[in-house]
């Protein structure tokens, strides 16, 4: 029980969190992208920084979609987790087996799967964009590994399915009452 | 079925994969003069580089032991067997090991701050993407929570299984 609550408290916090510092980083980014002229961008291979224009070169299109990618990459990482959060929620409340929980589940599946490809999207693109270098590779190295997140992304599909086996069990439980 | 297989053959090629790296890793380290971590070079033995090296070790290991029972688990969906209390111990283990995962993995990174310099803090505030340490210890109690739906499931089978 006490690790239920501690998961509801978990997942609630991660995901106000992550939602606020998304919210304002994209937004930010939009906003210096659009109307502020005293900041700029640098974008290199691990990430985008703000800074003062005049440290920053002048932005063309490549340094545009690379933005892009990095807002998408980030849109789809809080996907995951508020769909992680509405699953885990309805758990929580006692609705296990319910279709809610069930495509909550699936959409987590599809969001990490997405968020990772993305994200591999965005280190090759500004691996050859920016270094010059182009590197691809298997990657053993825990959650930073494609492979794994992709397994990830494949198990949470699998329990969709599960779940809405325990819906058919379910309720043919309650036609026998 | 198809997304079973396919999760099956990811699995064994990812446990499998991490094995064989694993132990090139530990051979690559054993060839040099001098210890050797993750590409760092250290001249002398003193006890927090002993300590580093344990949780440096210990991390891939942990990780192993999650991915051996999500194989597990899978290969138990296969053959059919879903609300048991195998597959629901399965869950359980890779709750637990996720959730060591995400501690030992944090205080390996402090401790790499403290070898390195680097000045790096536990928990760096790190929340975005799956690597944040945060996010391992959630989805580690999401397993362990998803032990007890399978527990429930097990129960109403039971139930049903004894109406029939």
């Amino acid at each position: 029980m006490e690790s239920t609550q501690l998961l509801n408290v978990l997942i609630n916090v991660f995901y106000y969190i992550i939602l606020i510092t998304g919210v304002l980083v994209i937004g930010l980014l939009i906003y210096i992208g659009l109307f502020d002229n005293s900041l700029g961008f640098a974008i290199d291979s691990s990430m985008v920084s703000i800074m003062d224009k005049e440290y920053a070169d002048s932005l063309s299109i490549k340094d545009y979609v690379g933005l892009m990618i990095s807002i998408l990459g980030m849109f789809l990482f809080i996907k995951t987790i508020y769909h992680l959060r509405t699953a885990t929620l309805k758990m929580i409340h006692g609705e296990m087996f319910n279709h809610v929980v069930a495509k909550s589940l699936k959409l987590t599946g599809l969001s990490m799967i997405g968020y990772k490809v993305v994200s591999i999207i965005k280190d090759l693109y500004s691996e050859s964009i920016y270094d010059g270098t182009f590197t691809v590779g298997l990657d053993f190295n825990g959650f930073e590994s494609f492979i794994f997140i992709l397994i990830l992304g494949l198990f949470f599909i699998l329990l969709s399915k599960v779940i809405k086996n325990g819906i058919s069990m379910k309720s043919e439980n309650d036609l026998t009452i | 079925m198809r997304s079973l297989m396919l999760l099956k053959l990811m699995i064994d090629l990812f446990f499998y994969g991490m094995i064989l790296f694993f132990l090139i890793g530990i051979g690559f380290a054993m060839s040099f003069d001098s210890i050797n971590i993750g590409g760092q070079t250290f001249d002398d033995l003193n006890p927090t580089i002993i300590v580093y090296m344990i949780f440096t070790i210990m991390r891939p290991v942990i990780f192993f032991l999650a991915i051996y029972h999500i194989k597990q688990l899978a290969g138990r969906f296969i053959k059919g067997e879903i609300f048991t209390d195998r597959t629901s111990r399965h869950l359980k283990m890779i709750g637990y090991g996720f959730i060591l995962y995400s501690v030992v993995e944090s205080i390996g990174e402090y401790l790499n701050s403290i070898v390195n310099s680097t000045g790096d803090t536990i928990m760096s505030g790190n929340f975005m993407g799956f690597n944040s340490a945060w996010f391992q210890f959630t989805l580690g109690l999401l397993f362990i929570f998803m032990d007890k739906v399978f527990q429930n499931a097990n129960a109403l089978k039971q139930e049903n299984d004894l109406t029939i």
